[in-house]
C-alpha cells in the first residue's frame, strides 16, 4: 500500500475512533489529553499508568471507554492484602464431583483498571504484570490466552506514599504510556458540574464493536514513517542516556536514560498518533506529542534532579527544544 | 794450716752483691713504673662507622692514688661513649663510631688525685683503630638518599625543573593552539553571519537551486533543505527557536500576518519529506518564488549595531 491508499484506508478508520471520542466526551468533560492517549494505547495495544489525584475522572473515563466499544470492563482495587489468586483466578475443588474446577479472576477481560497499583505487594504487582506481558494467564496446569484487546490501565495516587509498593523501574518499563491526569479547567469544572446534574453521564452507547478497534489496530503498522522521523525517534531516546553528545548540560540531571524499548513505544504510539488524525504518514509533531507520556516514566532522574525540584517532563522538554526537527 | 773458707765465703758473697744488686735495682725500678701506668687496648682493629667499638683502660696508679668518679678521661671525643664501667684497675667503655677516621690514640688521658690531693695525669700508649665508612672505598661517591629532616634533602624544584619547565611549554603552546583555534572558528562564524539573515536565506536558496537536487530527482532531499532555510530565516528574524520546531509549533507562535503566508508552504513540504507527496516543477518554482517575496517582504530593518539582534541572540 502507498502512503495515499494508507492515508484513504487511516481517513475511513479513524472516524470509528472519532465516534469513541465523541461517545466519551459525552460523559468526560475535558481531559481530551486522557482521552487520546488511552486511544492511543488500545490501537497500539499498550498498557497505561495514570497518575492523578483522585476524583479527575480517570475510572470514568476508563469505564466510558470500555462501554463505547462494546467490551467487558473490571475495575481491581489494589490494596495491601491482595493475592494474585484474586487477580488472575485459581482452582476450586468440587466435593460433589470430586474434581477441580477453575475459577477466572477479574483479569479475565478486555478493559481492566488496576486502582492504586502501588498499593498491593510486588507479588501481586507482578502477578498482574506478567500477565500485561504474556497476555495469557496460567492457573494450575491450564494456561489461558487473555481477549483481544486487552489493556490495562493502572493508576498511581502521587501523593500519599506512606504504605505503598512503588513499582520497581524494570515493571514501570512495560507500561507504554504514563499519563498525568490535571485538573480541568474552570470552564471545564462548571459544565462538569451542570452535567452531573442533567444526569447525562448515564447515556453512554456502544458506538463501535470490537472488531473494528482490531481492524484500526493493524493499520497502524501500514502508517508511513520516513527515515528522518525514525532518526529523530532515535535521537531523543540516544539524548536522554548521553545528552552530551547533542550539546546537551543536563547529564548531572539524569541517572539512566531511556532504553531502547522508549524508541519502539514512540515509533507505534507516533503512529498511534498520526492515525487519530487521519492521517497515512507520521509528522515530528506526532513524535513530540508523545514523547512527554512515553519518556516520563523511562528517565531516572538523579539525586542532584531531584534536589533541584526538576522533573523528567522538564528534561523531556529541554530535550525537545534543543533537538533538531527533521 | 790457715782457714781458706772465710775469705772463699766473702767473695762469693761479693759477687752475689754485684750479680744480684743490678737485678734488684732493675727491678726495682721496674716496680715504680708498673704502679703508674695506662694502656688503652680497643677490642678490634678495624670497625665500621655507626658500630659500637669496646675500649678497656688498663691502669696502675701509685699508692694512695685515686680516680674521679666518673673517670676523667681525654681524648675520646671523636667517639660517643655509650657506657662505662669501672672496676680495679680497668675501665670498660663501649663507643659509638660515628664518623668515619683512623683513630690513634696518643692523646688519650686519664686523670687522678695523688695521695696529697693533687691532680696527676696518666697517658696511654698508642693503640690505633680505623673507622671505615659504610660506602665503600670511595664514600665521597656514594649517592644519598636524602631524608626529609634528618639528612639534607635536595630541593624539588632544582630536581625536577626542566620537566616542570618542559610541562609549562607544552601548556603554553596548548593554550596558544586552543587560542588560535578559537579565533579561527570566530572568524569562520563571523564569516558566516556577516550577511544579514535575508540575504543568507537568499543565498542559501540559490546554492540550493544551483545544485539541482530537484531535477535530479531528490525530491524529498530538497525539500528538507528548503523547508529548513525557511525555519532558519524565521528563526532570525522572529524571537522563538523555529529549526527545533515543527510546522503546528511554528503555527502556534506566529502572531504576523505576513508570516502566515508561509505556513502553507511548510505544511507542503512536510507533506513532500514525510508523505512522499510529488510536486511538479512549476509547482516548486512557485514556492521558490513566493519563498524569495515572502524574504523581501520580511526583511528586518535595523541598525548595523542591532544586528547581533537579528540573529536570533542564538551563539551558533
Amino acid at each position: 500500500m502507498d502512503i495515499q491508499e494508507v492515508t484513504l484506508e487511516v481517513e475511513k478508520k479513524s472516524l470509528v475512533f472519532r465516534k469513541i471520542m465523541a461517545e466519551i466526551e459525552k460523559v468526560i468533560v475535558g481531559q481530551k489529553n486522557l482521552i487520546e492517549k488511552i486511544l492511543v494505547g488500545l490501537l497500539c495495544e499498550g498498557h497505561l499508568l495514570l497518575e492523578g489525584l483522585p476524583g479527575l475522572a480517570k475510572t470514568t473515563a476508563v469505564k466510558t471507554l470500555a462501554a463505547a466499544i462494546k467490551t467487558s470492563f473490571q475495575r481491581i482495587q489494589f490494596t495491601p492484602d491482595l493475592l494474585p489468586a484474586d487477580i488472575l483466578g485459581t482452582q476450586i475443588y468440587r466435593p460433589n464431583s470430586g474434581t477441580f474446577e477453575i475459577k477466572k479472576g477479574p483479569i479475565f477481560h478486555n478493559i481492566i483498571l488496576a486502582d492504586e497499583i502501588n498499593r498491593a505487594p510486588a507479588k501481586v504487582q507482578s502477578a498482574l504484570l506478567e500477565a500485561m506481558q504474556e497476555r495469557q494467564v496460567t492457573i494450575g496446569e491450564s494456561t489461558f490466552m487473555l481477549e483481544r484487546p486487552f489493556l490495562v490501565l493502572a493508576t498511581q495516587n502521587p501523593i500519599e506514599h506512606e504504605g505503598t509498593y512503588p513499582l520497581p523501574e524494570a515493571q514501570i518499563d512495560r507500561f507504554m504510556l504514563k499519563i498525568k491526569v490535571d485538573y480541568p479547567t474552570a470552564a471545564e469544572e462548571k459544565k462538569i458540574i451542570e452535567r452531573v446534574n442533567d444526569m447525562a453521564g448515564e447515556n453512554v452507547k456502544g458506538v463501535v464493536e470490537v472488531h473494528e478497534v482490531e481492524s484500526a489496530a493493524k493499520i497502524i503498522r501500514s502508517i508511513h514513517m520516513e527515515e528522518k522521523i525514525t532518526d529523530y525517534i532515535v535521537n531523543i531516546s540516544r539524548a536522554t542516556r548521553n545528552p552530551k553528545e547533542f550539546g546537551l548540560d543536563i547529564g548531572p540531571m539524569i541517572h539512566y536514560g531511556a532504553s531502547p524499548r522508549a524508541s519502539i513505544w514512540l515509533s507505534r504510539a507516533a503512529r498511534a498518533q498520526a492515525f487519530l488524525m487521519g492521517r497515512g504518514y507520521v509528522t515530528p509533531q506526532d513524535v513530540k506529542s508523545m514523547a512527554f507520556d512515553v519518556l516520563r516514566h523511562r528517565i531516572i532522574l538523579s539525586y542532584e534532579a531531584e534536589a533541584e525540584g526538576k522533573t523528567s517532563d522538564d528534561l523531556i522538554k529541554v530535550l525537545l527544544e534543543r533537538i533538531e526537527v527533521p | 794450716m790457715k782457714k781458706p773458707g772465710i775469705g772463699i765465703c766473702f767473695i762469693l758473697l761479693l759477687v752475689l752483691y754485684i750479680l744480684i744488686y743490678p737485678v734488684y735495682c732493675f727491678s726495682q725500678e721496674n716496680a715504680t713504673d708498673e704502679a703508674i701506668s695506662l694502656t688503652a687496648l680497643f677490642d678490634r682493629n678495624t670497625a665500621k662507622a655507626g658500630s659500637i667499638i669496646g675500649l678497656t683502660l688498663s691502669f696502675r696508679l701509685p699508692e694512695g692514688a685515686t680516680i674521679s668518679k666518673p673517670p676523667d678521661i681525654k681524648g675520646l671525643e671523636v667517639f660517643t661513649v655509650v657506657d662505662q664501667q669501672t672496676y680495679n684497675n680497668r675501665i670498660s667503655m663501649r663507643l659509638y663510631a660515628s664518623q668515619p677516621v683512623l683513630f690513634k690514640t696518643g692523646g688519650i688521658s686519664l686523670s687522678y688525685l695523688d695521695k696529697e690531693g693533687k691532680k696527676q695525669v696518666l697517658t696511654a700508649a698508642p693503640v690505633s683503630l680505623n673507622v671505615l665508612s659504610n660506602f665503600g672505598d670511595k664514600p665521597e661517591k656514594a649517592q644519598l638518599r636524602p631524608i626529609q629532616g634528618i639528612m639534607p634533602t635536595r630541593s624539588l624544584f632544582l630536581k625536577y625543573w626542566p620537566w616542570a619547565c618542559a610541562l609549562i611549554v607544552v601548556i603554553v603552546a596548548g593554550l596558544f593552539i586552543f587560542h588560535l583555534y578559537r579565533k579561527y572558528r570566530r572568524r569562520k562564524l563571523l564569516l558566516e553571519y556577516v550577511d544579514p539573515p535575508h540575504i543568507r536565506a537568499k543565498k542559501d536558496i540559490e546554492d540550493l537551486e544551483s545544485q539541482r537536487l530537484f531535477e535530479k530527482g531528490s525530491i524529498k532531499e530538497f525539500y528538507f533543505r528548503f523547508s529548513e532555510i525557511i525555519k532558519r530565516y524565521i528563526e532570525n528574524i522572529r524571537e522563538f527557536p523555529a529549526a527545533e520546531y515543527t510546522t503546528e509549533e511554528i503555527t502556534s507562535h506566529i502572531d504576523n500576518e505576513k508570516d502566515r503566508q508561509i505556513l502553507p508552504l511548510l505544511r507542503h513540504s512536510d507533506l513532500v519529506k514525510f508523505a512522499d507527496d510529488m510536486p511538479t516543477a512549476a509547482y516548486k518554482e512557485e514556492e521558490v518564488t513566493a519563498v524569495l517575496k515572502y524574504i523581501d517582504e520580511t526583511t528586518p530593518v535595523y541598525e548595523p549595531k542591532d544586528f547581533k539582534k537579528s540573529t536570533g541572540g542564538r551563539d551558533k
